[in-house]
């Protein structure tokens, strides 16, 4: 599987701009997409899921040109939105039968069998025979994720998947991504939240303002903060005055004073220890320094 | 580009989720409950309802479709506009929008979920109006009306109200103005449209003639696949376009283009299909238009009489093929040449032949216009056949009717049934003259001489080859020559041949000579059980029933025999102003609605049960064959003689002229003979109805409703305009029929007046007797009056067709006592009648009897009317000694100014008068005695009488009022309307007055509103004071005293010169007439008497004062 997507633009009617001569190439595996609100994730998404159109660009999926083999490209394709909340009054396992019909899977033996597998695979078995729209918050994100993968897409993009979801939900979700992405998959998850890309993709872009800021692996982006990250214990007055000179990315109270981190290239006077960064700290070493962007 | 699983699966999730909507769930609930009811209270054994609900098979069904389809639109609107909103929150809808189905494979799937859900909904409510047609034993099953009527009605309204809203919110982004628009449409559909343009608006089949008929089915079924096919082709096309629309990128761009073109091909077919439907209508609006025309060219155009016609037919699916061979007379007194006959112009002429000779002819529409080798001298006889064959266009029925009454939907109960003049089908076929389904030589109506059609007799013979499963039925003996070959030879001459087909079966009595035929449809004899034991008395019945009929009109009815054919439910005949009968009246025959229609006689069932509940209510003992052969005689004295009334109830008045009229009377005269008369038109009918002794039915609702009743809107119309205008112009038929009765009724009073009852009587029933099957020209007839009675008739007619002036009469003085006469006691009543106009007049007097149910019951046909020739300014006192006591006088005076035209009054106790002689006829009074005045009345509608509002209408109400007043301008209103705020005229016999005998009345209250009687004294004097009261709380004639025991007061204010007097009266217990308030002195210029609304009752009257000088 692989997606390449050339110079592609999006203006709205109203005339915003929300992509902006974009090019990436996406592989099988998983993908992030990083990027604050409004950086163009969504519309990004919804092009790619061919529920939008683009005003300009091109984008080929597995050499397949997404405007001219609409049809074909949606054989390939898994959904899930951000905001999969709301729905008609279908039980569980009608919802996810419903998604299999219309993927096409024809024969009802077949069917059944994999929906059952697929409620099982996301923990809703127990669950096949109540209203959707009375499941919890995660059993409706599980939901939403067997749907997306009851036809066995090749391609699946991942709106937003784990906001508003507890810890354990949230570390079920990113397992059974990370089983997916095993396979010959393309996996598009898009969010704001960094943890989840620095745990489960291997490939990543980061967006801002409708352009790609970034593209390449989370190690590349990390690479770039090694040595700027630095750790200390500090009072309230120190507090007050790193604060406006560094930006702060973690503040935990210790014995009375603060565990802080910071980003800065040296940081002198105090005793602070230089320590190895991870994702969050080069997403905004990156957007402080490459894009002057205060996240601070 | 479509997917039938895609869309099945869409369809069969999308309608799980549309059973669990509850919204859906308690419509369908209470739906079905209202239908469980409404089928067991109207159809089935338990509600028992009119017979004519569920007497035809496809009744049961089509009212429960007719009702479903009604209600569920609005729920479709609602469900159909929920299911394709996008809504933004539904992102759970995108999940399957990057699914492999296309926009169309959504759109139709979300449609058939609709479908399939309101297919199950429909089977239900069939399952149940089938299971109560099962247990309605008395009336038959048709399976396939439960299959048809979904089909027609509720499916394609189901279709395609799913399209308009799909399109609608697809193309509006916003579903409630949608619903809005979409509820408005039915709306105004319902309301406004309903079945104008030929019913092509109404896609609900709200008021589409669905009515199917056991004996002839639809009788329009091209027309209804046309129209309910319209609807589905633009459900198509909304379908398409919603494709396009429907806010999804498509599977292919080209998808769009074709969804686009594909939307318009269907509008187009749609349009296209429109254009068909309304074609048939436009052409035959255009055929109507130009037959009038060329009637009107030919009008004047001498022409030959046909004195014989053997039509010798063919009937073939839906077309005849005929051959007519005639003997034409030249009864002109010039020859001729140039001749005409006309034809069905969808009757294609094949070959004239004249005196064996072929001749060639123009057509003109119906017109064949042919020239003759040699002239037809005056009285010659010559042949000519006609062959010619083809279908009916029945448009050329009725050219005399148009507009509203010719296109307006005919509805009965919940059954919208079309309104068919001719019937040729394959399995069916009915024809009347009205068709021209054979060769006539006269032209029909025109503008130039509307009522001159002609009236001639002709000596028919028929021979009918049908299928030979099919009875053919027409006038005259008939001999059944092979199966499917009849020969009809009528003994007499007649002025028209019918000719039915059908699946018939027979039953037949020959009682005297003459043969009583009953003609029915197979499967439609739902009648024998109910007279299963009359079978050996029947003969005397019809003989005493015959007997009796023609003792009463003092004629005979002189054909070999009497049928009654059951005529599909669909056949329709209009009222002919110019004719008094329908074409359900065909010569020795009557063309019955099937299974008897809404003929309350013909209810059988419900006449059983009244008989048995009044039986019983009285305790009387009788037994089954009794009851038989009352409901039998019922029947026919009701709805076949009109010897005795059909009670009909009127809130708005009118004679219902309308209405179906299946009595035979014309059997006695108009098919028997006629006076042809170019000049006076209406002579015929007018001495039809004369003649026609059948039991009046009196309207009496219409004044408490309407303030007036409907003879004095037509004597009000006839002071406007004359006659000539009154018939060219677009009044209300009703009216219209209601003026010509009115001046006929007249007219022919005046001559029994000029000539004497008796005698003139007796020489128009000698002049019928004298040319029975023969017409007689006015001239004739104007002749033999004048040599027998040396009278001449004609300015009398003159006068009555043309006077616009009427005369009006003041009624007075009626008093009532018993006299002694000889050595008995008899019943004295006197009263005094002056016509105050410069015009002569007549009115006419009857008495009510107590032995007569109601009050307000018309008066016995057998007690005879009294009446007096008024001549104008002549004042009269009429007497009546009478051998029985009356309960109530009626004085009729015909067409008059008088509000009410009839004054009918209680009579009081009859005391004895022993001084008094009896008196009886009438003496002309003295007009110009000198009575010194003593008396000062003033009457409601006198300058001195003001009325007061204090209250201030709301704004709305007064622009409602005024928007009313404006639109119809109604100076009395009926006193069983809500009574209003402020004063209102209305009018009755009780109340005083000249010649309009009015009073005002406004609601009851707290006396804030008053009415003020101002005399204009001359003379300072001590005045005795009356107001003039009805006697009897309600103020209606009708209904006096059902509060008896009630103190009902009126209030009112005497002003004097010593003040003011406050007094009370009871009016439950006032006299009719004038009440005395007291003496009191009144110096010259001064002096009122005040009445406010304070009342007990709902409603308070004011009519007059009169101050007395003593």
């Amino acid at each position: 599987m692989r997606i390449e997507i050339e110079s592609l633009s999006k203006v709205y009617p109203n005339g915003h701009r929300a992509l902006s001569d974009v090019n990436l190439t996406i592989e099988s595996g998983m993908f992030g997409l990083l990027g604050p609100n409004g950086a163009g994730k969504s519309s990004l998404m919804r092009i790619l899921v061919t529920l939008q159109e683009y005003t300009s660009g091109k984008i080929t999926i597995d050499g397949l040109d997404i405007n001219k083999h609409r049809k074909k490209i949606r054989t390939l394709l898994g959904y899930l939105p951000q905001d999969f909340t709301y729905f008609s009054k279908l039980k569980t396992w009608e919802f996810l039968d419903y998604a299999a019909r219309l993927s096409g899977k024809k024969r009802t033996k077949d069917r059944m069998n994999a929906v059952s597998t697929m409620l099982e695979q996301v923990g809703l078995f127990q669950v096949r025979n109540r209203m959707a729209n009375k499941l919890s918050g995660g059993m409706k994100r599980r939901l939403g994720i067997a749907q997306a993968l009851i036809a066995e897409p090749k391609m699946l993009v991942i709106d937003e998947p784990t906001t508003g979801l507890d810890p354990e939900e949230r570390i079920r979700f990113r397992n059974i991504l990370s089983d997916l992405s095993q396979k010959d998959v393309a996996i598009i998850l898009s969010t704001h939240i960094v943890g989840d890309i620095s745990s489960t993709c291997h490939n990543m872009a980061l967006l801002h303002q409708g352009t790609v800021a970034f593209d390449g692996a989370p190690e590349a982006l990390i690479k770039n903060v090694k040595g700027h990250v630095w750790q200390l214990q500090v009072n309230d007055q120190e507090f007050s005055f790193l604060k406006e000179k560094y930006p702060v990315i973690s503040t935990i109270p210790s014995q009375g004073k603060w565990e802080i981190q910071v980003l800065a290239e040296n940081v002198e006077g105090y005793h602070a220890i230089n320590i190895e960064p991870n994702l969050e700290h080069a997403y905004v070493y990156f957007m402080e320094n490459n894009l002057n962007v205060s996240l601070m | 580009m479509i997917s039938l699983k895609n869309i099945a699966t869409i369809a069969r999730y999308e309608s799980k989720v549309l059973w669990r909507n509850w919204f859906f769930r308690i419509f369908a609930l209470a739906i079905i409950t209202i239908l469980v009811f409404f089928n067991i209270g109207v159809f089935s054994p338990v509600g028992n309802n009119r017979w004519f609900h569920r007497a035809i098979s496809s009744g049961i069904p089509y009212a429960n479709m007719v009702f479903l389809n009604l209600v569920q639109v609005a729920v479709l609107i609602f469900l159909a506009s929920g299911i394709i909103k996008n809504n933004k929150k539904l992102d759970t809808n995108e999940v399957f929008y990057v699914r492999p189905l296309s926009n169309a494979d959504l759109v139709l799937g979300k449609a058939l979920a609709l479908l399939i859900l309101f297919f199950w909904l429909n089977l239900v409510i069939l399952v149940i109006a089938l299971i109560v047609n099962v247990t309605a034993t008395d009336t038959n099953i048709n399976f396939q009306a439960y299959i048809y009527y979904p089909l027609l009605i509720s499916f394609p309204n189901i279709i395609f109200t799913t399209s308009l809203s799909f399109l609608l919110v697809s193309v509006l982004r916003n579903q409630a103005i949608g619903i809005i628009f979409l509820l408005g449409l039915v709306g105004v559909i319902l309301i406004y449209f309903q079945g104008n343009y030929y019913f092509l608006p109404d896609y609900i089949a709200f008021k589409l003639p669905l009515y199917a008929s056991d004996i002839a089915g639809f009788s329009n079924l091209n027309q209804l696949v046309l129209h309910r096919t319209i609807y589905l082709c633009l459900a198509c096309a909304f379908f398409l376009a919603t494709i396009s629309f429907f806010p999804r990128l498509p599977q292919r761009k080209v998808n769009r283009l074709a969804s686009a073109i594909l939307t318009i091909l269907f509008l187009l077919g749609a349009t296209g299909l429109v254009w068909v439907y309304l074609e048939k209508e436009i052409n035959d609006k255009a055929l109507r238009k130009t037959m009038i025309a060329l009637n009107g060219e030919m009008a004047e155009t001498p022409n030959i009489d046909i004195t014989s016609c053997y039509l010798d037919l063919n009937h073939s699916e839906n077309t005849i093929s005929c051959g007519a061979r005639m003997i034409v007379q030249n009864n002109q007194v010039h020859q001729l040449k140039k001749l005409f006959v006309t034809l069905n112009p969808e009757l294609s002429v094949n070959k004239l032949i004249f005196e064996g000779r072929a001749l060639n002819f123009t057509r003109k529409s119906h017109l064949i216009l042919f020239e003759t080798p040699v002239p037809i001298l005056p009285g010659e006889k010559k042949s000519l056949e006609i062959q010619y064959e083809g279908g009916i266009n029945e448009a050329v029925c009725y050219l005399d009717i148009h507009g509203d009454r010719y296109e307006k939907p005919r509805t009965t109960f919940m059954y919208n049934i079309d309104k068919r003049f001719v019937f040729l089908e394959s399995d069916y076929v009915l024809l009347t003259k009205d068709a021209l389904w054979y060769p006539q030589a006269w032209v029909g109506y025109n503008k130039t001489s509307p009522g001159a059609g002609n009236h001639n007799f002709i000596d028919f013979r028929l021979k009918v080859n049908t299928r030979e499963n099919l009875t053919a039925i027409s006038q005259g003996k008939v001999m059944n020559e092979a199966p499917g070959v009849y020969a009809f030879s009528p003994e007499v001459p007649l002025p028209q041949i019918s000719l039915i087909i059908g699946d018939y079966d027979q039953k037949s009595i020959t009682v005297d000579s003459t043969d009583f035929n009953l003609f029915f449809h197979e499967k439609n004899d739902y009648f024998s059980e109910y007279f299963d034991q009359l079978q050996d008395t029947l003969a005397t019945l019809v003989r005493d029933l015959r007997n009796g009929y023609e003792q009463d009109q003092n004629m005979k009815y002189n054909f070999s025999r009497f049928q009654l054919v059951e005529a599909p439910v669909q056949f329709y005949a209009f009222t002919n102003l110019y004719e008094n009968h329908q074409a359900y009246i065909q010569p020795e025959t009557v063309l019955l609605p099937e299974k008897g229609g809404e003929i309350w006689e013909l209810d059988f069932k419900s006449q059983f049960k009244v008989m048995n509940h009044q039986t019983r209510i009285n305790n009387h003992v009788m037994d089954g064959k009794d009851k038989q052969a009352n409901i039998f005689k019922n029947f026919v004295k009701s709805v076949l003689t009109k010897q005795q009334n059909s009670w009909q109830f009127s809130w708005r008045g009118g004679n219902n002229a309308e209405g179906a009229n299946y009595a035979v009377f014309p059997n006695l005269y108009w098919y028997q003979t006629g006076i042809n008369s170019k000049k006076w038109p209406l002579l015929n009918k007018n001495l039809a109805d004369y003649l026609n002794q059948e039991a009046q039915v009196d309207d009496n609702m219409s004044r408490n409703w309407r303030g007036i009743s409907f003879t004095e809107d037509c004597n009000s119309l006839m002071r406007e305009k004359n006659l000539e205008d009154i018939l060219s112009q677009e009044e209300s038929f009703d009216k219209v029929s209601g003026i010509i009765k009115l001046k006929g009724d007249y007219l022919l009073k005046h001559l029994e007046l000029q000539i004497g009852k008796e005698a003139f009587k007796s020489f128009l029933y000698q002049m019928i007797a004298e040319h029975a099957h023969q017409t007689l020209s006015y001239d004739d007839f104007r002749t033999a009056v004048l040599r027998r009675f040396q009278f001449d008739i004609e300015p009398i007619i003159d006068q009555v067709y043309s006077q616009v002036e009427q005369p009006a009469f003041i009624i007075a003085d009626i008093s009532d006592y018993q006299v002694r006469d000889g050595d008995r006691n008899r019943f004295q009543v006197v009263f005094r009648v002056e016509n105050v106009e410069d015009v002569d007049g007549m009115i006419k007097v009857q008495f009510h009897y107590n032995r007569q149910s109601a009050a307000f019951a018309p008066p016995d046909m057998n007690d005879e009317a009294s009446v007096s020739f008024i001549p104008k300014g002549q004042q009269k006192e009429i007497r009546f000694l009478l051998d029985e006591r009356p309960d109530r006088i009626m004085i009729n005076t015909l067409i008059s100014r008088n509000i009410p035209s009839v004054i009918n009054l209680p009579l009081g106790q009859f005391e004895m008068n022993q001084k008094q002689q009896p008196l009886s006829g009438e003496i002309i009074l003295l007009n110009n005695e000198e009575v010194a005045i003593t008396e000062i009345i003033v009457d409601n509608e006198d300058p001195g009488f003001t009325t007061f509002t204090p209250i201030r209408e709301p704004y709305l109400r007064k622009m409602i009022l005024k928007r009313n007043n404006e639109n119809s301008p109604q100076k009395y209103h009926g006193e069983w309307r809500s009574s209003a705020s402020h004063w209102r005229l209305t009018t009755g016999a009780a109340y005083y007055g000249k010649y309009v005998r009015s009073a005002h009345f406004t609601r009851s209250g707290k006396g804030e509103k008053i009415a003020t009687w101002q005399p204009e004294i001359k003379e300072s004097a001590y005045y005795d004071v009356y107001v003039h009261l009805t006697g009897g709380n309600s103020n209606n004639a009708f209904f006096p005293n059902r509060r008896k025991q009630q103190i009902v007061n009126y209030n009112y204010y005497v002003c004097h010169d010593d003040g003011e007097d406050g007094i009370t009266i009871d009016i439950n217990r006032a006299e009719r007439g004038w009440n005395f308030l007291g003496s009191f002195y009144f110096s010259q210029g001064t002096g009122k008497v005040i009445l406010d609304n304070k009342s007990e009752n709902r409603s308070v009257f004011a009519d007059a004062v009169k101050w007395v000088k003593q």
